[in-house]
């Protein structure tokens, strides 16, 4: 049993700061005065320190992979007849044959990530998506992607070309977490550039394809906007913009890195 | 931001909404439910069928509010509902949470070898805790879920959320101390 002279989850109520000023002392007082329970809160306090360190697993590729098939044909599904394919079978089509999976994984993520990439652009350009911080400061934003994604973001700086940096989000195209940054340019055009953690094989085929000084670029033209996608190491660079598909090429050619 | 309406307006904004709001917490999803299920398999299947559930029942969800505690109550109710029954991990039938004790041999999710020993050795008490003293443990100290939404994730009241927490505060404080112990005999 418990003695009920000691307190219990008052003590946790206490490590948590979840006590009122007048409880907070009575507790405080008894905990002073008792061996029992100092010797509790400090466990607790420990099982707590514990608990926080509990890591966050990252989910594995073949997870990712089934995830994005799965939403890929509910949502091709509601588009083409307004409802939703029963979800047993959409988890049966994933859970079938591992090489059709594999093979409508590929083409499922290929074609989405130019797509995914563009509506961000859109958005941003049509204000309907905010920015997590507003600054015309390559540095400033540098500094702000660090400590939200886990690889290093490179802000340009495009003053001589009258391109002026607006502000920066970090996104999500498909399964990528994506640092998105934003110029504003003359006639009204807007660029923007995203960086994220992934591989040009995820793409599906591009309108046109270049090399420059032995890097790859895919061009990819949608309505008024072109994306160009290029590869540094592990990261996926892409700018996106509004203006003329030479100039946008050239701008990747201008600031892209040999990896 | 985006408004309500305009992530409902049509199916491509809807999943524009989704990816935006929901799949951020893709590695949240596959943590809990791989806490939850202790097998890669199941939790697997368990983060695929929560994002399906999740994405039918988008509209539904309103913005602002918490999007993780919200997958979080689709994966803990699928995972109650399918694999609940046939958990490898002796069933409690305790009136109280306080009455319950460690089970002695919980089966382990394997850990890369990479993985630090510390980081092995909170795993492996999180392991051993009770699955409903595990996944109150998993949302309120590791994602950082507060009592109310924890409640709501597990269909239990507040106050259960509190005890359960508390009891295994006090049972991962315990391993970590054998586990010192230990240390210091067999460094
Ligand atoms: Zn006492």
């Amino acid at each position: 049993m418990i003695d009920a002279n000691h307190p219990e989850l008052e003590l946790q109520d206490l490590v948590e700061g979840l006590l009122g000023p007048a409880e907070h002392a009575t507790i405080q007082a008894h905990v002073d005065g008792c061996v029992r329970c100092r010797a509790e809160l400090d466990e607790l306090r420990r099982g707590r320190e514990l608990a926080r360190l509990v890591p966050r697993l990252t989910a594995p590729g073949d997870v990712r992979r089934d995830v994005a098939v799965c939403l890929q044909r509910a949502s091709d599904a509601e588009q083409q007849n307004g409802r939703g394919v029963p979800r047993r079978r959409i988890l049966a089509y994933v859970l079938g044959a591992a090489a059709a999976v594999a093979i409508a994984a590929y083409v499922s993520r290929r074609e989405d990530v130019p797509a995914s990439a563009i509506r961000s652009y859109e958005a941003s350009k049509a204000g309907e998506r905010a920015f997590d911080i507003v600054t015309s400061d390559p540095a400033v934003l540098e500094r702000f992607f660090s400590g939200r994604v886990s690889f290093n973001v490179r802000v340009f700086d495009l003053g001589m070309m009258g391109y002026r940096l607006v502000g920066g989000r970090v996104d999500q195209i498909f399964t990528h977490p994506i640092a998105l940054y934003t110029y504003s340019g003359p006639d009204n055009r807007t660029l923007t550039c995203g960086m994220y953690r992934g591989d040009l094989s995820e793409l599906p085929e591009p309108n046109e394809r270049r090399d420059h000084n032995d890097i790859t670029f895919l061009v990819y033209k949608r309505g008024a906007v072109t994306a160009v996608f290029w590869r540094e190491g592990d990261v996926v660079c892409v700018a996106m913009s509004d203006m003329p598909t030479d100039e946008v090429v050239a701008l990747a050619f201008a600031k892209s890195i040999r990896s | 931001m985006v408004s309500t309406t305009s992530i409902l307006r049509s199916t491509g904004d809807l999943r524009g909404g989704f990816e935006r709001e929901a799949l951020p917490h893709l590695d949240a999803v596959y943590s809990f439910a791989l806490r939850l299920t202790r097998r890669r398999e199941d939790a697997h299947d368990l983060t695929q069928e929560t994002f399906l559930r999740a994405f039918e029942r988008f509209r539904g969800f309103t913005p602002g509010t918490n999007c993780k505690a919200w997958l979080f109550t689709i994966t803990y109710s699928i995972f109650v509902n399918q694999y609940h029954r046939d958990r490898r991990e002796p069933v409690f039938v305790g009136v109280d949470d306080r009455e319950r004790s460690v089970p002695v041999s919980a089966p382990r999710e394997r850990l890369t070898p990479a993985r630090a020993v510390a980081e092995a050795d909170i795993e492996e008490a999180l392991a051993q805790l009770p699955e409903d003293f595990r996944s109150t443990v998993m949302l309120v100290d590791a994602e950082g879920v507060s009592y109310e939404e924890a409640a709501h994730v597990l269909s239990c009241p507040v106050g259960t959320v509190r005890s359960r927490l508390f009891r295994a505060r006090k049972m991962l404080a315990a391993h970590l101390r054998d586990y010192d112990a230990a240390e210091r005999r067999d460094p």
